[in-house]
């Protein structure tokens, strides 16, 4: 089942590619089978809004796998991006992708389409001894929710469900060069950094072009938001509207065991918090919003692809239905609204 | 080098110095990939291109103009012999920002996928022939204009689901022959018709009946299972054109039908023919036109079934032959 191999890294990745292909043959009733192999039994499963904390196989089965493989019978998992690395002495694998299927069944009250539709996810897996024990899941609701004919807000880049690695080479399930992971991660941090070095003025303060391709990077953001393209298309379409809105926005300290997680590994590397950033709602038009004075804290993780020594893709899945949540919105309300309409 | 491997290559390092070309120096990349009179066809609204100038301000010059950041990114890159000719097949996008308007559709100032297939015949490390389709109402749909009702779903088709589309490594005789072999079979099926009921083609024997995904062209849209191909394209489709049939294949030119490993592509221009004698394919009613179409296809198989479909067809050339003509229309929404 797993290949042998000193490195740790490879056996984490290739031991969930082989959890993803079970889960993949296996039929529904068999699934919780699969869970039992590769999950702790008190795994514990974070899932973005409207889902919360999750404890145990039986519960993650109960509350999560079965009502969704009950909407999407035949679910598919379809990672683009799986890398895995360790952080502050924890072993991680993240992949990104998107479960197909074809929605049979209303789920979450989105009305099922019949049609097949795109679960845009990352997954966020740490590992100990060969089984899962913790797991994270990002879903872009938004997105799911505008499958099914419900455009709820107003986006300033493109909506499509993001496409895979241009070099399609994201499936890491291999031993790959260590220094090359750590180039990368090193210059997602010093890109990080001039984000930080905002004068809450200009974008310019920020320095972002000495990080980017400016010219065909590609950002592909959650629903709500869209995918936009080229460095001027990142600052029009996400950067600028979002720093109108929380302008005093800042990374939160840590205080909670695994809260953050970076990972290296080859020319892609991956940022997450869960929560990762603050900021009060005090700017207009994000959104289409109006300002609520709100705090909110934002659960946000990143994929980017190197190429040539500059960022070229950038995936950004944000928890939309919390930060709304926080905001007084409540989106399945709107949904409901909607519905109704038609 | 393996002369299949390094056509191939070509095309790689074609795409690569198109994207990284400028306007002083894409003539020259141009220069040193095509042959002098290399012959281009391309999906309407274009036309047939005969030498390097023709070309370059005929499609390529149109298309830097409206999006000027505009990159060529393959998903699939395969090829082989098909009759006398070595061809290496291509699918994937050009992206770019839709910066100034194309062909009259709008332009958005946003991103732009335009979904594409090529053929390319290739002699001495030279494009001596090549076919392009553009997925146009795809862009028409990007731009904000749904001139037909789909079944399907609307997107972007995505790159293979294992992201082993650019085949560049090696790849065994016999699984090449496979594939070849199970898609040729399951094309036999579908020309056993009987004129009644899709039964009579008994698919289920070639495709991953509940997850196989068909990525059809803009206009009909992609759609999951076996059924779900049945309900959204086939049935709509043979409705439509109970009649259609397939052309004797040309050794010569104008057909490709190769398999690389996991891969094949089956390609013709036009490669069907049939009467518009029934309603509702894109909406539409019968016009009792006849007509043919240009099609090319990519598969993806998966141990012993066919779990991946990428179908262009030149629907701006169909609808033509039926009278409508997409420009015009675009016109009417416009305004």
């Amino acid at each position: 089942m797993i290949a042998t191999s000193d490195n740790i890294k490879t056996v984490n990745k290739k031991t969930i590619v082989s959890f993803f292909k079970e889960m993949n043959a296996t039929k529904t009733s068999d699934v919780k089978n699969v869970l039992e192999n590769y999950c702790d039994e008190n795994i514990i499963v974070n899932i973005t809004s409207p889902f919360e904390e999750i404890n145990g196989i039986e519960s993650f089965y109960n509350e999560f796998c079965q009502p969704l493989l009950s909407s999407f019978p035949d679910l598919e998992n379809q990672p683009y991006i799986l890398i895995g690395s360790d952080y502050e002495g924890k072993n991680y694998v993240s992949c990104t992708g998107n479960l197909v299927g074809t929605f049979k069944e209303d789920w979450l009250s989105i009305p099922a389409t019949n049609q097949p539709t795109w679960l845009r996810f990352t997954i966020l897996f740490r590992i100990e001894n060969n089984k899962i024990i913790k797991a994270w899941y990002f879903f872009d609701m938004l997105d799911i929710i505008r499958q099914a004919g419900f455009n709820l807000f107003p986006n300033k880049g493109i909506e499509l469900v993001p496409p895979a690695p241009m070099t399609n080479d994201g499936i890491l399930n291999y031993d790959t060069n260590s220094d090359e992971g750590e180039k990368t991660l090193n210059l997602i941090n010093n890109m990080l950094d001039g984000l930080s070095n905002y004068d809450g003025k200009s974008v310019d303060s920020m320095g972002q072009e000495r990080f980017w391709d400016t010219k065909n990077m590609m950002w592909y953001g959650p629903s709500g938001i869209g995918t936009t393209r080229g460095l001027k298309g990142f600052q029009n379409n996400h950067q600028l509207p979002f720093l109108k809105a929380f302008p005093t926005r800042g990374m939160l300290p840590k205080t909670q065991e695994d809260q953050f997680c970076q990972l290296g590994d080859g020319n892609y590397a991956f940022d997450f918090g869960f929560p990762l950033m603050y900021g009060t709602h005090l700017g207009n038009d994000w959104l289409g919003l109006s300002a609520t004075g709100k705090k909110i804290t934002m659960r946000v993780l990143d994929f980017w692809r190197k190429e040539d020594g500059k960022l070229k893709e950038n995936w950004v899945m944000i928890d939309m239905v919390d930060i709304l949540n926080q905001l007084g919105i409540d989106v399945f309300e709107l949904l409901k609204t909607e519905i109704k309409k038609n | 080098m393996d002369i299949n491997l390094k056509n191939k290559e070509t095309i790689l390092q074609f795409f690569q110095e198109l994207n990284k070309s400028d306007k002083n120096s894409r003539k020259e990349v141009l220069q040193n990939y095509l042959h002098q009179k290399s012959v281009a066809n391309i999906s309407k609204p274009f036309d047939e291109y005969v030498g390097i100038g023709d070309f370059k301000t005929g499609f390529v010059d149109s298309l830097f103009d409206a999006f000027p950041d505009i990159e060529i990114q393959p998903y699939i890159v395969m090829g082989g012999k098909s009759g006398d000719n070595n061809c290496v097949c291509v699918a994937g996008n050009f992206i770019g920002t839709f910066l100034n308007d194309w062909l009259t559709i709008p332009a958005t100032q946003q991103p732009a996928y335009i979904r594409f297939h090529a053929t390319f015949f290739i002699s001495d490390n030279k494009i001596t022939r090549a076919w392009y389709f553009l997925d146009i109402l795809e862009v028409i749909r990007q731009a904000g204009y749904n001139l037909f009702p789909f079944k399907g779903l609307q997107q972007p088709a995505p790159n293979p689901m294992i992201g082993d589309g650019i085949i560049t490594y090696n790849v065994a005789e016999s699984e090449s022959l496979k594939s070849y072999n199970l898609t040729n079979a399951m094309i036999d099926g579908l020309l056993e018709f009987d004129g009644k009921s899709i039964d009579s083609m008994e698919q289920e024997r070639f495709w991953d009946v509940k997850n196989m995904m068909w990525y059809g062209p803009g206009g009909i849209g992609t759609t999951r299972g076996l059924k779900g191909f049945q309900d959204n394209h086939q049935i709509p489709f043979l409705k439509a054109f109970p009649d259609r049939g397939v052309f004797e294949e040309d050794k010569t030119t104008n057909f490709v039908n190769i398999a690389e490993g996991n891969y094949t592509c089956h390609f013709g221009y036009p490669i069907m023919n049939g009467k518009h004698t029934g309603d509702g394919w894109l909406g539409l009613k019968p016009t009792n036109k006849s007509f043919t179409m240009r099609v090319m296809d990519f598969w993806r198989r998966e141990e012993d079934r066919l779990k991946e479909n990428w179908v262009m067809i030149d629907m701006i050339d169909v609808l033509e032959q039926f009278n409508i003509d997409v420009f015009q229309l675009l016109k009417t929404y416009k305004n």
